[in-house]
């Protein structure tokens, strides 16, 4: 039986030419790019790329039910080229995943045929298209008759097939926008990276505020031969509050009193100020030994020179905290001048005439003193139909689950 | 508890894991030993479980950020797995593989130590966080199991001693990691959607769950396709492998140096 059984898989037909027709496809990307100058893979973008869908959708249905028996469909919809091609976009992607992904940077061979940008490259572009065959070819077989024991299958695969098509034919038409904006300037330039150049939005955003938030400054012992800090046997950042006492071997270090903002003014003690302008500020306690030394301690500032304590052969200093969170308070004005006022922050983006706004980035360097905040502006028309994809899937996956759970109950 | 008290947490748990075992494959002639030994492996995961609470209590926020934060969680719910499986299909031999493999993570965890940070950046404090990560961990423990199963099964085939239900068990897990790990795929794709404004970005470790998420799909396939059981098993002992690397391995991958995947302390 056994026997039977391998022989029937190692002569079914189909596994060599699946095999062969992936290899055939990347070395045709890789000739192509090569031929075309590695300019990679233009999607045609509104409506011409709807009309492909269409073309897609009806190919799909009519060829899938017409030709159904024909040899060579019932070939293009089957498992042996759905494995060869799945490898071919694994072994695309490994190199995708292994060579730094920078279409600007690389020069040679590696970039004539485009492996510093393999997802927008037509080795990948080709595969993903007989793929959408297969895929669509494998659900139709499926679909026709119908059975309820399918539609978990017919569901994942319609849902792969809905996210690969929208995902790859909707990439003309997304548009994403980085936007620079300064405190206090209304601007309606965005910086398209595709295109490498500045572009007009249909709207403008006045920037009022760019405010960031820190954690509490970090307490660092600083061994300027080694270049590095001491490890501390806690094991943990030492977050600075009062009270806060902290050793590193023979050396102690307790914190007197801190001050979350302050500003220095001549020799004297720091003095409380705005968030704004200020740094933070830490009174440390040192005792090493028989020797005992109190003082203040903070990072740089503008205007405002750090202060640290040497012990031994060491530094005692404090170190800003990393962002807790970063926003811009932003007015949005479209071109009949409606106006709109929001809060733009990391992982809650805004909505504003068809496009999401988002709180992107800042000048990193100036840190909380950033007068620019960066933010980007994405419209991506065909998103709703990636999204159908997602849920298709999530909702064959949830029957997945269910039926493996069933069937592994009656074993 | 914090990483301070790890390696005596590390400890606890390795002697209650392994003196348990000792136990467990002496009770299959003395009967008197079988409660003790389970006793013995279950206070080890119970530890594990308590010390993630604590840890978690305090680091002040869900402790899901760092690799080694992450290997804690797979180190207690990955023996879980094995005693599921032996209670469920009555085979007992994958929860040792499974105490090995937590054993074999909790001693990265010694080897590289971490520190504690309680700050997460901002790009990682949304409602998305907790559900794409255990998502993605309980997927990981699933596949685990499943290639555990499957190194098993090779050498049982090897003794020639091959048994349709323990494949049987290793293809449920596959099955069970595949739904979890899809899951976590597109978790992960509507969170991006929400912090970077794209839900797909090829971000190398994008990249390496999509090779790992092909490579499990390829799985079912191939066993669809009733592949030879022992190429079979291979396939699925190995393609851990890839999981691993979209977990960590690529962190060190010279694409890593563009990824925004990376909240690690420096």
């Amino acid at each position: 039986m056994q026997k039977q059984q391998k022989k029937s898989f190692e002569a079914r037909r189909g596994y060599k030419e699946g095999a062969l027709t992936a290899c055939i496809l990347v070395a045709a990307g890789w000739i192509i790019e090569l031929a075309s100058g590695g300019k990679g893979v233009a999607v045609p973008g509104w409506p011409v790329n709807g009309v492909l869908f269409a073309i897609l959708v009806v190919i799909v249905f009519l060829v899938g039910i017409l030709l159904r028996k024909h040899e060579l469909v019932a070939w293009l919809g089957g498992i042996p080229l759905g494995l060869s091609l799945i490898s071919a976009l694994a072994g695309l992607s490994i190199v995708g995943g292994i060579l730094p992904q920078d279409p600007e940077h690389g020069s040679g061979l590696l970039s004539d045929i485009g492996l510093n940008r393999v997802f927008a490259s037509w080795p990948f572009a080709l595969v993903c298209i007989l793929f959408l065959l297969n895929l669509g070819f494998g659900f139709v077989k499926k679909l026709v008759p119908f059975k309820v024991s399918n539609i978990q299958f017919m569901l994942f695969h319609a849902g792969f097939w809905v996210v690969v098509t929208g995902a790859l034919l909707g990439s003309a038409d997304l548009q994403r926008l980085a936007i620079p904006l300064y405190e206090g300037q209304e601007s309606k330039k965005g910086y398209d990276r595709v295109l490498d150049s500045m572009v007009e939005m249909p709207f403008s955003v006045y920037l009022h505020d760019f405010a960031i938030e820190e954690y509490a400054p970090i307490l660092g012992l600083y061994d300027p031969v080694q270049e590095e800090f001491v490890q501390n046997a806690s094991r943990a950042m030492l977050a600075v509050g009062p009270g806060l006492k902290v050793s590193w071997g023979d050396i102690e270090v307790e914190v007197v009193e801190t001050m979350p903002h302050g500003v220095v003014r001549g020799s004297d003690d720091p003095v409380s100020s705005d968030p704004a302008s200020g740094v933070p500020f830490a009174k440390v306690r040192v005792k090493h030994g028989e020797s005992e030394q109190t003082g203040w301690i903070n990072p740089q500032g503008p205007g405002i020179e750090s202060n640290y304590l040497v012990v031994e052969q060491y530094v005692l200093v404090l170190l800003t905290g990393t962002p807790r969170k970063f926003s811009s308070d932003v007015m949005f004005i479209d071109k009949r001048g409606n106006k709109k006022i929001a809060t733009l922050e990391v992982n809650k983006p805004f909505e504003f005439a068809g496009w999401k706004i988002y709180q992107a980035g800042y000048d990193e360097k100036a840190g909380k003193w950033s007068t620019l905040s960066v933010a980007e502006g994405v419209k991506d028309p065909w998103l709703p139909v990636v999204y159908i994809g997602f849920y298709l899937i999530m909702a064959g996956n949830l029957m997945f689950f269910w039926q493996g759970m069933k069937k592994s109950s009656k074993k | 508890m914090t990483w301070i008290e790890f390696p005596i947490i590390t400890a606890f748990v390795y002697v209650c894991w392994g003196g348990g075992s000792v136990l467990n494959l002496f009770s299959e002639k003395k009967q008197v030993l079988k409660v003790p030994s389970y006793l013995l492996m279950g206070l080890g995961c119970v530890v594990m479980v308590v010390f993630l609470v604590l840890f978690w209590q305090a680091i002040e926020r869900p402790p899901l950020r760092t690799l080694g934060e992450t290997r804690l969680w797979y180190a207690a719910m990955i023996p879980l797995v094995g005693f599921l499986v032996e209670y469920r299909w009555k085979i007992p031999w994958l929860k040792f593989y499974c105490m090995a493999l937590a054993a074999f993570f909790l001693g990265i965890n010694l080897a590289y130590p971490d520190i504690l940070d309680k700050t997460l950046m901002p790009a990682l404090q949304s409602v998305w966080f907790v559900p794409h990560v255990i998502v993605y961990m309980i997927g990981y423990v699933f596949l685990a199991a499943a290639s555990a199963a499957a190194w098993h099964n090779i050498y049982l085939d090897y003794r020639s001693r091959s048994s349709e239900r323990s494949e049987a068990v290793g293809h449920y897990l596959a099955v069970l990691g595949f739904v979890f790990l899809t899951f976590g795929l597109l978790f992960g794709a509507f969170w991006a959607k929400e912090a970077w404004g794209h839900y797909w970005t090829w971000d190398p470790k994008e990249t390496w769950a999509f090779i790992a998420w092909l490579s499990y799909l390829a799985y079912l396939h191939l066993h669809t396709e009733k592949v030879r059981k022992r190429k079979l098993q291979w396939y699925l002992g190995l393609t851990f492998f890839v999981l691993l690397i979209s977990w960590f391995g690529v962190n060190y991958l010279p694409s890593a140096q563009n990824s925004v995947h990376s909240y690690q302390v420096n």
